[in-house]
């Protein structure tokens, strides 16, 4: 199966409000915050995406998953994406973790009997103990990161698109998701990640992206993208 | 596996038809997070209900020197529908915002989350009915199969409010204030719905009760359920609301994919 991920001419705008009085709609001005932006991903690629804060990373890999509408251009995706995006990752903090794993298992279109095995599978992996079935509100911002990075790789997926992922989780857990992640890329050819952690770009990206206000400045080998982007940085 | 395009606009009705496992799950998963930390569960709404209806009962009765028994059956279907389309209209408000996390975070339709929301809210509906037919059980209002209309008639009442659902949960986002004026405007309408009142036959309320669609809606269950009488005037536009209100909800699939955009 021949997976990718291909971003043609896309233009995202956002709506910024011009002054303090924007109470209305018509206050507002749009401002594209993805500029006409293609880049196409093949299978075993690891992208690393690079860019200063508010530059488009988030939000182009929003793009990607589906879950923002370019205003125009086209994005094609073939395979199945799964998401890391920002911390609470669309949990719900009334929940429990068990309660949070099933209704995602749901959401991602699995049977009764499928949502079970998954959600005893995510119990493991996350190994956050009888926290599992409290609330989510009550968990650390590790305990939270464990579920949701649990959740997100507890199945496979072709696409895996991940936001400033694994920073604060702690270290014994960073290796076990680090090889969750090489386990997952035998399966799953395209990953994305973004973040200002170069060694873990380093660590798992082959190519480079630096994005500045919401255009690809470089695209290449990960090394020079962050000596690209340290530069840039520097100044 | 065939490539996804995401130019492509999706109907919201398909939507809801693909979809339907999740909002199914999501709306029954709300609907046990309310009532999970309370001593009585889901009678607290039943006992919310009966209060407010003997209550009502009571003070119509005293105003207008009948019964408040003889009242009770009237307030007990005025009432129950009326409080389904308040909690729509309510919680509808702030829809889009309170699930912010989740629009952000996954593919999930807002329509989905529309559907959740009216689902919810149906199943809360569904404990009224216990309701309904003690009031009917202490007023000595025979019980009949007829009863059983109010299912598909609260049904009908989610199908109607698709629409407006979508429009008061993205109102907020063109002009904050409605936030705090549609509350108010809701609580408005409850006194220009005939629930306390009876339409009259001429006068301003009655202009007012012809352009009310919460009134139709209450009139016709009365008639059918009290009076065995089938008025299918309020049926047919009952029905014409509830299917317009689809087409809408339908034709403004490209407006919806603006919403996360404003979050």
């Amino acid at each position: 199966m021949s997976y990718k991920l291909e971003l043609r001419n896309v233009v995202f705008t956002r709506f910024m409000e011009r002054d303090k009085r924007a109470r209305f709609a018509l206050h507002r001005v749009e401002r594209n915050v993805i500029d006409d932006l293609s880049i196409s991903i093949a299978p075993g690629e690891r992208v690393g995406l690079l860019g200063e804060n508010g530059a488009g990373k988030t939000t182009l890999l929003r793009i990607m998953a589906g879950i923002f509408q370019p205003d125009s251009g086209s994005v094609s995706r073939v395979g199945d994406v799964s998401c890391f995006l920002d911390g609470f990752f669309g949990l719900d903090p009334f929940l429990t973790g068990r309660e949070n794993a099933k209704s995602r298992s749901v959401m991602a279109g699995m049977s009764k009997a499928e949502c079970l095995s998954n959600v005893e599978n995510i119990e493991d992996f996350a190994d956050i103990g009888e926290y599992f079935d409290q609330p989510v509100k009550s968990y650390s911002t590790g305990m939270i990161l464990r579920l949701v990075f649990s959740i997100g790789t507890s199945r496979t997926h072709q696409i895996l698109l991940i936001d400033e992922g694994l920073g604060t989780a702690d270290l014994k857990f960073q290796q076990k998701a680090f090889q969750r992640l090489e386990e997952m890329y035998a399966s799953a050819p395209i990953i994305v990640i973004a973040s200002h952690n170069l060694d873990i770009l380093r660590q798992q990206c082959t190519r480079g992206v630096v994005i500045s206000r919401g255009r690809i400045v470089y695209d290449g080998q990960i090394e020079s993208a962050i000596s690209q982007y340290s530069s840039v940085q520097a100044q | 596996m065939n490539p996804v395009h995401t130019q492509k606009i999706q109907n919201p009705g398909r939507t809801l038809f693909e979809e339907r496992k999740i909002w199914v799950h999501l709306g029954w998963r709300d609907l046990r997070s309310r009532y999970s930390r309370t001593l009585i569960g889901p009678w607290w709404s039943v006992a919310n209900l009966l209060t407010i209806v003997f209550g009502s009962s009571l003070a119509v009765g005293l105003i207008s020197g009948n019964s408040a028994l003889s009242q009770a059956p009237r307030m007990v279907l005025g009432f129950c529908l009326w409080l389904l389309i308040n909690a729509i209209l309510n919680e509808a408000v702030e829809l889009f915002e309170a699930e912010k996390s989740l629009l952000l975070n996954t593919q999930i339709s807002e329509a989905t989350l529309v559907m959740r929301l009216l689902w919810r809210n149906y199943l809360v509906f569904l404990h009224s009915f216990v309701v309904v037919v003690l009031t009917f059980l202490i007023a000595q209002e025979p019980l009949s199969l007829r009863l059983l209309a109010l299912i598909p008639i609260a049904l009908v009442v989610c199908l109607g409010a698709l629409f407006p659902v979508y429009v008061f949960a993205r109102s907020i986002f063109v002009l904050r204030d409605l936030k705090v004026l549609l509350p108010s405007a809701i609580q408005l309408v409850f006194f220009l719905t005939p629930i306390l009142w009876t339409p009259p036959e001429s006068g301003p309320m009655h202009t007012i009760s012809i352009f009310n669609p919460a009134g139709w809606i209450i009139e016709f269950t009365r008639q059918l359920i009290l009076e065995d009488q089938f008025n299918g005037y309020l049926f047919a536009k009952v029905c014409i609301l509830a299917f317009v209100s689809f087409l809408l909800m339908s034709l403004s699939a490209k407006s919806m994919r603006t919403i996360r955009k404003l979050l």
